[in-house]
């Protein structure tokens, strides 16, 4: 079970909110037709999309094992190291900071993340027709240092 | 950067030590040519594909994996069943990856090759 890639993931997602046909999954999602081309039959194959009409959709009637693939723990987590990688990539979106903190700071910090979680979770819904490709990536969190590299080791 | 000096910097990269006798031996191409080239000269198909060639050592699957496969059988022989199945698990998420970049068919012929 390798999962959904995120170009992978991206193209479930757009096809979950209406079934498409090429030109508006290459309009929605912005990618090239040869990308969208291999992923749409790897997704096919695999059978999380179904044809529909002449255009594409997703299979609604998901073995339990797929529906893992799309939606479980681990596969979310993978997909999390993916974004995170994309953020990273050359013009790097993501803001990495070690500091050493009193407990009043890290109160505060913490009351800004909740802030954060709060205003990206109780956002409204997209605007009808609101294009998958611009949605916006949010990446937040903090712990201390031993503790992240205790949660890394124990993985190891 | 055009292909030509992008392959010509990677060979720089990869030979900084090359003299234009050694490239001219490494990529079959005549010396007073690999001269020419390395002065601006425009490349043919065929020169460019040579020097990919030397770059990526295409001409020889093996040797381009080589590191690859010393790593995995390292890992096989001294990770335990968890490491081992967090590293399949990466790389079959790259391999998801190829497919989604180069098509199913590219996987296909890699292995063909390789074989």
């Amino acid at each position: 079970m390798s999962g959904i890639t995120t170009v992978e993931r991206i193209v479930l997602e757009s096809l979950g909110q209406s079934p498409k046909d090429i030109p508006r999954l290459m309009a929605d999602t912005r990618l090239e037709l040869r990308f969208l081309a291999n992923v749409l039959h790897a997704l096919t194959l695999r059978g999380f999309v179904v044809q529909d009409g002449a255009g594409y959709a997703c299979n609604r009637h998901l073995a339990a094992a797929q529906q893992e693939e799309v939606d479980g723990a681990r596969h979310r987590r993978e997909e999390a190291l993916e974004l995170v990688g994309g953020l990273l990539g050359a013009e790097n979106r993501l803001r990495v900071h070690k500091a050493w903190m009193t407990e009043k700071d890290r109160t505060i910090l913490r009351a800004l993340l909740k802030n954060i979680e709060e205003f990206v979770t109780n956002l409204p819904a997209p605007p009808k027709g609101a294009a998958t490709h611009t949605w916006s990536v949010v990446v937040w969190g903090e712990d201390q240092y031993g503790a992240v590299l205790d949660r890394m080791l124990g993985e190891a | 950067m055009n292909l030509q000096s992008r392959i010509l910097r990677e060979y720089r990269e990869l030979h900084p030590r090359h003299t234009l006798r050694e490239t001219s031996k490494l990529t079959g191409i005549q010396l007073t040519r690999v001269f020419r080239l390395f002065n601006g000269h425009a490349m043919k198909l065929e020169e460019y594909e040579r020097f990919h060639r030397a770059v990526h050592n295409v001409s020889d699957p093996g040797a381009r994996a080589g590191g690859f496969r010393r790593a995995t059988e390292e890992m096989a022989r001294n990770f335990g069943p968890r490491e081992l199945e967090r590293v399949t698990a990466q790389l079959e998420r790259q391999l998801s990856w190829h497919r989604c970049l180069h098509g199913s068919d590219s996987l296909n012929q890699d292995t063909a090759h390789t074989a």
